[in-house]
């Protein structure tokens, strides 16, 4: 207790130095806990995206950068449902159409009579019966205050709002269902092609085998089970995943040179008062222990600060209703957890040197010190 | 070592590559309980050999005995300085962001025992020195003999075999300087703490039971 409380003083004998160290690591765990959020909100959007209700994985087509970007043929389809372990095939369409701001507002082309099968249902009004009718996303009502009876402008048309659905989907709840037919004239699609297809198979069966064989009868298609497939399908996530990490990792490191360049300067201007601390008699370890002490001080005010921030940034980013349709943000602990770690690991390791540099004094040459 | 606490045997000290000889052959033998004062002119040696007394120095080659472990040769020097000697330096040299109480608590950090134990231990201590009103105030609000005080009541912290001080009253007024002799002076009678003083005050030299003189890196009384 005793020596916490030196610790403590030590730090708040140079306020200005300490409060702008544990900004600037601050800042690093922010961005962690930032970058943290966002990519598992996209994971968590894009894997319900994927396996939507009774669905057991989706096709899509293979080798496109993004999944905007498949187009699937009624014959693919064909061939899909004809793989055995297949029961049952639902065609989807995406489309994307402009909304209040938001330039990712999915129009999803279904056929009514499938979504039972994505696990959707109307919690208002009813399903739409022409492509000048819409279904919306619970989100969306909600995002954009709209309700049955509405008219809502997309692509330069308007659509009767007749029914407010609700599938468990961010992604789909955050936007608008319509029939097939539209989206495919949104899309310049023909008649014969769609986005992709929710695959149901038979009870019992692994999905990743069933999948394997739709891929081995069609290698233009692509089954997503899991996320990693939807790596190879959108390149997007993984490009997301990537440079929330190098942004990370180039804060704390920068954050880390910082650590170090602080307790460099406090060892070296604390020379004499080291000096005196050996010379009544303290180890090298408990020098080392004070300056490393120091330094984890530094890094909890830090994660709490970086924390604190971070949500506060993510917190302002839901507000918004792009982010609102995308991303299903929920509160991981591991996030938290690896941002407090690295910070605590990157802080240590900065002042490491200094604090072996310290508790090499020798009490004289530190007392004669200037 | 029969009743010496403290001896030295051809004690050398150099420093440049031999050019400057700070102790050039010191023997001296200190007893349990005795008060010493070590005198002569700047540059003459007083402080490298207390230096070497109090383990915060090795010397070039020569022995020194503190309470029968040569310092020469003996590792662990830190727990010297922390359990057999206190030293006071010239300027007081406490840690202006902690309060009196807390520097004098700095010692013990390295011995065991309670938070509590050791904070009511110094404020004994501060109060022994006539300080404990100032327990909670930081070095800097203070006088110069009032740090000098609380550096006093810092060097007893951890119950020293022996008491170093080194021009313990060049820093502070002779009003000052005086009080805080009489302090030292009756720690040395009442608890028999060894005491050895460098000072350039003749008139504080002459409290001593004994003056060791040195010029140019040896004794030449004592």
């Amino acid at each position: 207790m005793l020596f916490l409380r030196l610790i403590i003083k030590n730090l708040f004998n140079r306020k200005t130095r300490t409060i702008l160290t544990i900004v600037g690591i601050s800042i690093g765990i922010a961005t962690i806990i930032i970058f943290g959020m966002v990519s598992n909100g996209l994971t968590n959007s894009m894997s319900t995206a994927f396996k939507p209700g009774k669905a057991d994985f989706t096709v899509a087509k293979a080798d496109v950068a993004d999944m905007i970007l498949s187009v699937v043929t009624r014959e693919q389809l064909q061939t899909v449902r004809n793989t055995e372990g297949v029961e049952s095939v639902v065609p989807y369409v995406m489309s994307l159409a402009p909304f209040t701001g938001n330039p990712y507002f999915i129009l999803g082309g279904i056929d009514p009579n499938d979504l039972d099968l994505l696990g959707a249902r109307i919690t208002d009004g009813r399903i739409y019966r022409n492509g000048d009718e819409v279904a919306i996303g619970r989100i969306a009502a909600k995002n954009y205050n709209l309700k049955v009876g509405d008219t809502i402008v997309l692509n330069n048309k308007d659509y009767a709002i007749v029914g407010i659905f609700e599938s468990g989907v961010t992604m789909q709840d955050g936007g608008a269902a319509t029939t097939i037919a539209e989206t495919q004239r949104l899309n310049s699609y023909t008649d014969n092609q769609v986005s992709m297809a929710m695959v149901n198979i038979n009870p019992g069966l692994d999905p990743r085998a069933v999948a394997d064989a739709v891929e081995a009868r069609d290698t233009a298609l692509l089954c997503v089970v899991d996320m990693d497939d939807f790596g190879s399908l959108d390149q997007g996530l993984s490009i997301i995943d990537s440079v929330s990490w190098a942004i990370s990792v180039l804060a704390m490191v920068i954050g880390g040179i910082g650590v170090m360049n602080t307790i460099i300067m406090s060892v070296f201007e604390r020379t004499r008062e080291i000096g005196v601390l050996r010379a009544v008699g303290w180890k090298r370890r408990r020098v080392m222990a004070m300056i490393l002490g120091e330094a984890i001080v530094i890094s909890l005010g830090a994660a709490i600060i970086g924390i604190a921030l971070g949500l506060g940034v993510v917190w302002l980013m839901m507000q918004t209703n792009m982010a609102k349709s995308w991303l299903d943000i929920t509160m991981e602990a591991e996030i938290f957890l690896q941002a407090l770690l690295v910070a605590v690991v990157v802080v240590i390791l900065g002042a490491l040197y200094p604090a072996y540099r310290a508790s090499r004094f020798s009490p004289m040459e530190a007392l004669r010190y200037e | 070592m029969n009743d010496s606490i403290i001896e030295t045997h051809d004690l050398k000290k150099y420093f440049e590559e031999g050019r400057v000889k700070a102790l050039d052959g010191v023997d001296i033998s200190i007893r349990r309980g005795e008060y010493i004062s070590i005198i002569g002119p700047s540059g003459c040696g007083k402080s490298t050999l207390l230096n070497m007394i109090s383990a915060l120095d090795r010397p070039t080659s020569g022995q020194v005995f503190l309470d029968g472990a040569d310092l020469a040769t003996f590792a662990a020097l830190d727990e010297v300085r922390s359990h057999k000697v206190g030293f006071i330096f010239q300027l007081h040299n406490l840690l202006p962001q902690l309060t009196a109480l807390e520097n004098v608590i700095i010692p013990m950090h390295e011995i065991s025992g309670s938070a509590s134990a050791k904070e009511a231990k110094a404020r004994l201590l501060l109060e022994l020195i006539g300080v404990g009103h100032l327990a909670g105030k930081r070095p800097t609000r203070m006088s110069g003999g009032e740090r000098q005080r609380v550096a006093i009541a810092r060097a007893l912290a951890n119950d020293p075999l022996v008491i170093l001080g080194d021009e313990p009253t060049g820093d502070v007024d002779t009003k000052a300087g005086l009080q805080i002799m009489d302090i030292l002076e009756k720690l040395n009678r009442e608890k028999g703490v060894t005491l050895i003083v460098v000072t350039h005050a003749l008139d504080i030299a002459k409290h001593a039971q004994r003056t060791i003189e040195m010029r140019d890196g040896r004794i030449v009384h004592q």
